[in-house]
């Protein structure tokens, strides 16, 4: 049986994500260091470059956290307040990647403990994107795909998810995703081994599961 | 499949996701509020910045005063 997972992967499998590595930081250093100060001085041009930058990354992240995008949307709309709020206090050296994963975290985390929500019940992921289209195969089996790997993710705990999505999604650098998490790098590297043989184990389940249906 | 290759190549999945976009009025709702944000802060430091000047300008009127009161005394 071919499992999802066993995709055969292109080139070499030494580094943690090379793709999503490219994906996090194409944001040349100097010129983040410029949006920092400009961000701190209150200027609304350096903000709106901030935020095109990382808007839909902001949500994507919370998205698939909150597993509801009205949610996903408010808590981002929090997460740009509580920047801009704070902007004036930012070191100059900020990397704004990881800060404002590390708010959107927090506003997340504050939401589910305000809600006293039980992450267990992943049923609503199924809403959050649009079913297949009935368009030629290959787009469908892609869509499948895509749903599966989404349903997957959504099921796993938050603690899981976040890492996964952290590092796998946003390609954050562990340490920098342990930052993130409020945890030490080595904490980050066991949860993030345990977070990928989870979703592996789901991606199986749900091969199997289509292979039955077929 | 080894270990090493399993989970990176569910990395690499993850990685392939499609972005994920809010709304268009989502948008502008955020961009609205927190341009209206910077705006008040930079307008407060502006408004603290006068505030510190007047201080400074009435504290040295004050120490001029009192200069010339003792002046005038002794």
């Amino acid at each position: 049986m071919r499992h999802l997972h066993e995709r055969p992967t292109p080139a070499r499998v030494t580094s943690v994500t090379p793709d999503a590595a490219a994906r996090s930081y194409d944001v040349d250093r100097d010129f983040e260091l410029e949006l920092v100060g400009r961000v701190r001085e209150g200027d609304a041009a350096a903000f709106d470059a901030v935020h095109a930058r990382f808007n839909s990354r902001l949500f994507g992240f919370l998205a698939r956290l909150t597993r509801n995008r009205d949610i996903a949307e408010d808590l981002l709309e929090e997460t740009w307040l509580r920047f801009v709020a704070n902007a004036g206090r930012l070191n100059a050296d900020t990397r704004l990647g990881p800060w404002l994963f590390t708010v959107a975290r927090n506003v997340h985390v504050s939401y589910c403990r305000s809600r006293a929500l039980d992450d267990r019940n992943s049923d609503d992921a199924l809403g959050l994107w649009p079913a297949p289209s009935a368009s030629p195969f290959e787009e469908a089996v892609g869509r499948e795909l895509e749903q599966r790997i989404e349903a997957s993710l959504a099921s796993l705990p938050v603690s899981c998810r976040e890492v996964l999505l952290l590092v796998g999604v946003e390609g954050l650098r562990p340490a920098e995703a342990a930052v993130v998490c409020g945890v030490s790098a080595e904490a980050l590297r066991q949860r993030l081994k345990r977070a990928r043989a989870l979703l592996a184990e789901c991606l199986d389940r749900s091969a199997d599961r289509t292979q039955e249906k077929a | 499949m080894d270990s090493d290759q399993q989970p990176d190549s569910i990395l690499r999945l993850l990685a392939d996701l499609p972005p994920m976009t809010p709304s268009a009025a989502c948008d502008r709702r955020v961009l609205v509020r927190c341009h209206a944000a910077l705006h008040t802060t930079s307008h407060r430091r502006g408004a603290s910045a006068i505030d510190m000047t007047m201080a400074a300008a009435i504290a040295g009127y004050a120490v001029a005063a009192a200069r010339e009161v003792i002046r005038l005394l002794y």
